[in-house]
């Protein structure tokens, strides 16, 4: 009987590690896509610029849509954290 | 450092004159061909058998790491997940092995160049819209239009740069990642070649593992994205 609580309370242990490395693993892609958000935002609208001969107005505007995307991709990943935190409550 | 470096790819007469990435992902592609078909041999040999064998053998070994790879993903994604186990499995195992390659002498890894990490996230991104297509039809490109239709000028423009911004960093984190040890493994050797490199080589073994979870944990969830239903 304690042998097999001893090992209960270790897959425990253990599980809430392997969930801790995973979501530090998705924090992990984090920064990069953000950066890279602004970025292409910046891109896009750089070469609308040069095609429509309307700089800098369209780089400015697809700026603030690369800023946005950035903020969407945190908003999306604490919506996730969030479902999996309720799950495990659940569970 | 001018004389000719050695690398595995140069004793093949056909595999010479191609650049060291093409060459190096061959020969890990044929090495994974090789153990591919051996463990399946291994494991047709004893399909009858009912009793599984006690000890590990080769067949065994592939087995486990196939079960692994699937109880990964099915972890991950729910039941769904049995569908990407072969286009994710596929993926982790060629970059886990190309990532690991970096650490035998003779060998570039072919995951330090920017050609090979992006031919694999756009491998995911490609597959990701063909399988969101296929399981919503034409209402998939709802999902890109936003909670209300009024937002859908707003929307469009974020969620494409969002989409876009997805394979480039799944293929940029993997090649910075593979190319920053590789450099720092190769002058730590030009430094000083005894013992000094180990720890780097070390962190090189952590760093091939943890990188090759992450793409695949990634492609996941851009998987489990495109087929969900809520939005």
């Amino acid at each position: 009987m304690l042998e097999n609580d001893g090992n209960l309370m270790d897959m425990t242990i253990q599980d809430g590690k392997k969930d801790l490395v995973r979501s530090l693993m998705s924090y992990s892609s984090l920064g990069i896509e953000m950066g890279l958000s602004v970025a292409i935002g910046i891109a896009i609208g750089y070469f609308l610029d040069r095609f429509f001969e309307t700089s800098p107005y369209l780089t400015i505007i697809f700026m603030i849509f690369g800023v946005a995307a950035a903020m969407k991709t945190i908003f999306l990943l604490l919506k996730k954290v969030q479902k999996d935190n309720e799950r495990d409550k659940h569970q | 450092m001018e004389h000719e470096v050695f690398t595995w790819a140069s004793l093949f007469p056909f595999l010479k004159n191609l650049p060291p990435h093409v060459s190096n992902a061959l020969i890990i592609s044929a090495i994974l061909i090789v153990i591919a078909i051996l463990g399946y041999r291994q494991l047709k040999k004893r399909e009858d058998d009912i009793v599984p064998e006690g000890k590990l053998t080769f067949g065994t070994f592939v087995e486990m790491i196939v079960e692994s790879l699937s109880n990964i993903i099915v972890d991950t994604m729910g039941p769904r997940g049995k569908e990407f186990v072969l286009l994710i499995g596929t993926l982790a195992l060629f970059i886990l092995f190309n990532n690991l390659s970096g650490l035998v002498p003779g060998f570039l890894p072919a995951t330090d160049n920017v050609n090979t990490t992006f031919a694999c996230s756009l491998t995911v991104f490609v597959m990701t819209h063909y399988y969101g297509f296929k399981e919503h039809g034409a209402k998939y490109l709802k999902q890109f239009m936003g909670p209300f239709w009024w937002l859908a000028p707003l929307m469009v423009p974020i969620e494409l740069i969002g989409h876009i911004a997805r394979p480039l960093s799944l293929g940029l984190r993997l090649f910075g990642n593979i190319t920053g040890d590789h450099l720092v493994t190769a002058i730590f050797f030009g430094l000083v070649p005894l013992l000094v490199p180990l720890p780097v080589m070390f962190l090189g073994l952590f760093v091939a593992f943890v990188q090759t979870f992450v793409f695949m944990l990634l492609s996941m969830a851009y998987f489990s994205g495109a087929i969900s239903h809520e939005h």
